[in-house]
Order: structure tokens, then C-alpha cells, then sequence
């Protein structure tokens, strides 16, 4: 019996040991998957084959939405313009629609120019209904119809309530880290009076003052943690 | 016996958990007055910025293209000794025009419809990113940075202003230094 014990302490030990070794373990294989969808040129891609090799950072997205999703798309703006000033090699973006019904190639390719963003590494993608929710389901992104309104011409609008989300996918594809898309949450306790700071804030900030003494806490920002990321799958 | 040590056990385990509980509202209850602390000087100083009246400043629209829905975001200083109330908002932009908020659930983030915001007397009401936002919904053109449009607020009181605000991409505001970057357009 002791033998027992021993032997199943020591299995617990080294799988505690092994998991907490690796800082990006995968969250969802998707190497064997293939997804067939639309770019925004409407040029049949089959993901995560179109980045395959490359370490991708991936966002999910309608384009329909007015403030979270934009920022989620500003955000892998701000990574882009960063792994470019870090000389980091081999990175590709990728932004899914959830909405491919409304979202169709054309519409994605004016949400980019719109924006004025550099699409030489940024692929946008949308498809069939069913294939979207297949990709999204796999990847643990939910995204349900939830408030909507009615045009006059009768139509209805809907807007989707979902997941706020940027990943990591590394050359095999592999999902190996979720992030917030549009901003980073922040639990903190001030390092001068010890209250806790809860808010939200931007991925690139790396301080906060605190609301009570107005002292300076400085922290890694998410776009450090992911550029670090990116870093580490690259080496 | 060991019925006791199991009741002790468990009424030490509870009494710890209560203990915890009130020490983590109490903690929460501070951070609230702290921030509400700020929150208050922060507004005096912009209340003290402008004149008595009702007045819209920093408003901005994220760019979108035609048939897109984007929202507008600016702040509501209520520079009166009463209440007002945003009833609705009508803009020739959009085919439809409506104040909506974001709201979360656990990590998932979605909007709707709100009927009215009170804008409180002698106080400032923020629209912004993750927060209320004037919804435009499907733009008759597309509106891209650097342009401007416009969009009427209907306050119960104040009645029908009007908004000039510039289309910007802008992530939301954090400086310290917000108050400066202000300014009123109408």
C-alpha cells in the first residue's frame, strides 16, 4: 500500500512538474483540422494551412460592432507594429469573422482599408456559416445573437454577444494562449497603500496610478507578455 | 469524538470564509470611495472648465464603411442645477440611430439598446469606448478618418443639439491628462 502511495505521489509530482514548465502549453490542436474559407480578395483559403510555418495571432471578430471588436482590431494593430519594430520574422495576422453571413470577403477588405491597416501579413477570413461555427466552436470562441433591431425596410440587425478574444497559434497550429482582445484586465494591489486596483486597461499600458494615493505601479503590459510569447515560440 | 472535531472543523472553515468575505467587501468598499475620491475632483475641475448650460465635448466616431454600423463617443457636461435626460439621437448619417451600452459577461462582451440616460445636474456623463456609445447603424456613406459628421442629441430639457465630431480611430482615453485634450464643439 505504501508502495502505492509513493509511486502515485511521484506520477502527481512529475505531471505538476512537467505542466508547469511549459509557459505556453497547447489549449487546442487544430494541425489536423482544415478549415475551408475566404480571404478578403475572395481567394479560397484552407486554415490554419494558410499560415502553417508561421507563428499566427489570431482574432475574432464582426464587423458590424462598434466598439469591442474595433479595439480587439486595434490591438493586433499595435502587436503588428511591434513584432515589425522587433525584427521578428514569420508572424502572420488573422482576423475571423463570426459574422460571415454579413461579413462577407469585400466587406472584410473595406474594413481593413478603413482602417488604413497593413494587410502584406494580415489575412481576413470568412466562409460558410457552418464552417466559421465550425472553426470558432473548435477554438472555444462563442458568439450568440443577442440584442437586435429592426430596419425600416424590415430587415433585422442583430448584435452578437461574445467571446473577447486574440490567440496564439504556433507554426504546427496550435492554439498555445488566449488573451483578451480588447483590453487587459488588471487585479493589482497597489505596491504604496495595498488597495486592490480592478479595471481595465489598454494591452500596451504598463503602469496604473493608483486611485486612492496616486502611486505609480508599473507592470508587464499584455503586449509585452505576447511579444514575449511570440518570442519564445519563434526561438 | 469525531463528530466534534469534524463541527469544529467545519465552524472553523465557515467562520474563516465569513471572515474573508467581509475583509474582501470591506477592501472593495475603500477601493470604490478612493476611486470615487478622484472621481470627484476630477470633475470639479472640468465642471469649473465650462460655463453653466448643457454642453457635448471630445466627441469622436470610429471610421466604418458604407452600410457598416459605428458608434460616437463624447462626454455630456451637465453644467445645471437640474437633471437632464438623453431621450434619443437622430443623425442623418445612418439609416437608424440609437444609444446602446456595452456590456460583459464573464469574458464575453455584448451591446444593446438603452431607452434614456439621465445625465445627473452638476456632473459629467462619459460615452466611451467598453460604455455607452451613440450606435450609428448602417452608415449612407462611409465615413473615414480625418472626416467629420454630425449627429443631433435629444435631451429632454436642453432639446435638440446638435454634434459636430471629427472620425477617429482612438483607443480609449487614459492619460492623466484628459481634461487638456478637451474641447467643446458645440
Amino acid at each position: 500500500m505504501k508502495k502505492l502511495i509513493l509511486f502515485v505521489t511521484l506520477v502527481f509530482t512529475m505531471f505538476y512538474l512537467s505542466s508547469c514548465g511549459d509557459s505556453l502549453p497547447i489549449e487546442e490542436d487544430l494541425s489536423n483540422k482544415n478549415y475551408e474559407l475566404l480571404n478578403q480578395d475572395s481567394v479560397e483559403v484552407t486554415f490554419p494551412d494558410v499560415v502553417s510555418g508561421k507563428i499566427a495571432i489570431v482574432g475574432y471578430v464582426f464587423t458590424n460592432c462598434p466598439d469591442i471588436c474595433p479595439l480587439t482590431t486595434n490591438n493586433m494593430r499595435i502587436i503588428q507594429e511591434k513584432v515589425k519594430e522587433e525584427g521578428i520574422e514569420d508572424v502572420e495576422f488573422v482576423t475571423v469573422s463570426f459574422d460571415p453571413e454579413y461579413d462577407t470577403p469585400s466587406v472584410l477588405k473595406e474594413y481593413a482599408e478603413i482602417r488604413k491597416l497593413d494587410t502584406s501579413n494580415w489575412t481576413f477570413l470568412t466562409g460558410e456559416k457552418s464552417e466559421t461555427d465550425r472553426l470558432i466552436r473548435d477554438v472555444g470562441v462563442v458568439a450568440v445573437p443577442s440584442d437586435s433591431t429592426e430596419m425600416e425596410d424590415g430587415e433585422m440587425m442583430y448584435f452578437y454577444i461574445h467571446t473577447d478574444r486574440i490567440a496564439i497559434v504556433d507554426q504546427e497550429g496550435r492554439v498555445r494562449k488566449n488573451y483578451l482582445g480588447s483590453t487587459n484586465h488588471l487585479n493589482l494591489k497597489c505596491e504604496n497603500c495595498g488597495e486592490w486596483i480592478d479595471q481595465n486597461v489598454m494591452i500596451n499600458q504598463d503602469f496604473v496610478n493608483c486611485p486612492n494615493c496616486n502611486h505609480r505601479n508599473e507592470f508587464e503590459s499584455q503586449l509585452a507578455q505576447i511579444i514575449a510569447d511570440i518570442k519564445t515560440l519563434a526561438n | 469524538m469525531k463528530k466534534l472535531i469534524i463541527i469544529l472543523f467545519s465552524a472553523l472553515i465557515f467562520f474563516g470564509c465569513e471572515e474573508k468575505k467581509e475583509l474582501k467587501e470591506e477592501t472593495a468598499q475603500r477601493v470604490d470611495e478612493s476611486v470615487s475620491k478622484k472621481e470627484q475632483a476630477e470633475k470639479k475641475i472640468l465642471l469649473d472648465a465650462f460655463e453653466d448650460g448643457l454642453h457635448i465635448a471630445d466627441a469622436w466616431i470610429r471610421p466604418a464603411g458604407k452600410s457598416r454600423n459605428t458608434g460616437m463617443f463624447f462626454r455630456v457636461i451637465n453644467n445645471t442645477n437640474e437633471n437632464d435626460t438623453l431621450l434619443s439621437a437622430k443623425s442623418e448619417l445612418s439609416q437608424k440611430t440609437e444609444i446602446h451600452e456595452t456590456y460583459k459577461e464573464g469574458d464575453m462582451m455584448g451591446m444593446r439598446e438603452v431607452d434614456h440616460l439621465v445625465m445627473e445636474a452638476g456632473n459629467i456623463f462619459q460615452f466611451k469606448p467598453m460604455s455607452y456609445h451613440v450606435m450609428l447603424i448602417k452608415l449612407n456613406e462611409a465615413l473615414a478618418e480625418g472626416e467629420e459628421g454630425e449627429v443631433t442629441l435629444i435631451f429632454k430639457n436642453a432639446g435638440e443639439v446638435k454634434v459636430t465630431a471629427k472620425v477617429e480611430d482612438k483607443m480609449p482615453t487614459i492619460s492623466n491628462d484628459e481634461q487638456e485634450e478637451m474641447k467643446e464643439v458645440n
